[in-house]
């Protein structure tokens, strides 16, 4: 026989119990509270949701609630606009074997209409809540978590084989600031790989080349230029302010500055480099874990690390390693997943072999030891002899 | 004792003749360590860039043992 919702109601009250707002704001001061999803809309939830709140609209709460919250003696509190639809939620979790389910009476009016505490989250236009769809379905990302990318800064060292690819990644994933720091113009021998740059821009600036191409795939992203030369004098107000660095240069003297920045600014330090068919990469989190100088303490003797002008590098070779530097970005701006600290990703393309190996921070490293000896800046160009000296560039 | 070695980038030019490419076998003497390899491999102490052993990051005293795999990275500079 069909019920009616006054009798649906019924039958979800002995089966969830309710809590006024007041009794809720009880349970969320203890620290290790109940889990609260709010099943509103998510249009209801963008106006204003309680601290903390998992959106889980009802109409996707029985398909989505278990990677959202896997242990089903987890004690959860639900809400919505007035207390009804939580409570039918609450049955739905019932049935599914959630054991501790609470649904909050008077729901989201109730608790801000007595002045509790509420948030308004991040507002996005039409246009990006149409772009980061996909990342909104991810759990891990969420609205949350597009917004911190959209407010991110994120500066990449050289727009060339790494940079490229890492930097069109960020950009399309939204990360709202890229700085672009590369003095060099696009050549026509860049073009095997650096796809940022195309065939009618040979000869343009390659941050204005770089510039074009991100903002053609998306307007959102501020692109700001940096066409110098890194060095001593200038490097740590470049960096100043950005959440992570992404080093994607081509030389010892710019991946040796960069290093030594990065830990005296306490910015994580992306690692990238190629040679021939083979890359790696790590992240260099001062603080938390080694630094480039606890894997080469000092820069090689010139000639002892040919570059990639000299020795050549397979197309797509840098596509795969500035992909995993964007890809560690993000969870470093995200904060999920286990970023490559204290460990190293190393490519062999022909092999198609990927070895993960351990590192360690070296106690008695020049710059991050306990007795760090490289206390300032230093310039290596003429120490490491090399061509382009401290640049950025990125045309290897 | 054998051990395997890997050598990575460009210092694949001390893969012994004949070896084969990387990685490779090599015997080695109880009591060898990373320093010893490498004197062996004809490879300069001033390539003792980063190795690892077993996968972890090692230093040119860490004593290996049978059936280890010692791989040596060099820095690279391409980006």
């Amino acid at each position: 026989m069909a019920k009616t919702i006054k009798q649906l109601m019924e039958e979800a009250r002995k089966d969830v119990p309710e809590w006024s707002a007041e009794q809720v704001e009880k349970a969320l001061a203890n620290g290790s509270g109940p889990k609260l999803i709010d099943v509103r809309e998510k249009e209801e939830f963008r106006d204003g949701h309680l601290p903390g709140a998992i959106s889980v609209p009802r109409g996707f709460l029985d398909m989505r609630v278990e990677e959202v919250v896997p242990d089903k003696s987890t004690p959860l509190i639900l809400y919505c606009a007035g207390g009804n639809r939580s409570l039918l939620a609450g049955r739905t979790l019932r049935e599914m074997g959630y054991s501790d389910v609470i649904s909050m009476a008077g729901g989201y009016g109730a608790w801000k209409g007595a002045g509790r505490e509420w948030v308004r989250d991040f507002e996005f236009t039409p246009e990006q809540l149409k772009r980061y769809d996909r990342h909104f379905l991810l759990p891990e990302v969420g609205e949350e978590g597009q917004a911190k990318l959209l407010q991110a800064k994120v500066l990449l060292i050289g727009a060339g084989g790494l940079g490229s690819p890492a930097a069109y990644y960020l950009a399309a994933a939204g990360v709202g600031t890229l700085g672009i720091v590369d003095n060099d113009v696009v050549d026509m021998s860049n073009l095997q790989r650096q796809i940022l740059h195309t065939n009618d821009r040979v000869g343009m600036s390659k941050v204005e080349s770089a510039r074009a191409t991100i903002n053609g795939l998306n307007p959102d992203i501020d692109v700001i230029g940096y066409e110098t030369r890194l060095s001593s004098e200038n490097i740590l107000d470049i960096i100043k302010g950005y959440d992570v660095v992404v080093d994607g240069c081509d030389n010892f003297p710019t991946r040796y500055l960069v290093n030594d920045a990065c830990v005296m600014s306490g910015i994580p330090n992306v690692h990238g480099s190629i040679f021939q068919f083979e890359g790696q990469a790590s992240v260099f989190y001062p603080g938390r874990g080694p630094c480039y100088r606890c894997l080469f303490p000092e820069p090689p003797p010139p000639g002892a690390a040919p570059s990639c002008q000299e020795a050549g590098v397979l197309g797509v070779l840098p596509g795969l390693v500035g992909c995993v530097q964007a890809l560690e970005a993000m969870k470093i701006i995200l904060d999920v997943g286990k970023p490559l600290i204290g460990r190293m990703v190393y490519f062999d393309t022909l092999s198609m072999e990927l070895r993960i190996h351990k590192l360690r921070k070296d106690p008695d490293c020049p710059v991050c030891g306990e007795r760090p000896t490289v206390t300032e800046l230093i310039d290596y160009e003429e120490f490491c002899g090399l061509r382009g000296a401290a640049g950025a560039e990125a045309h290897a | 004792m054998w051990i395997t070695i890997r050598l990575n980038a460009s210092l694949r030019r001390y893969i012994p003749t004949g070896a084969g490419g990387s990685p490779f076998a090599f015997e080695v003497d109880g009591g060898a360590t990373v320093a010893s390899v490498m004197e062996r491999l004809g490879m300069p102490a001033s390539h003792a860039h980063m190795v690892t052993v077993e996968g972890e990051q090692a230093d040119t005293q860490s004593l290996l043992s049978e059936g280890q795999e010692l791989e040596f990275f060099p820095p690279l500079a391409g980006g």
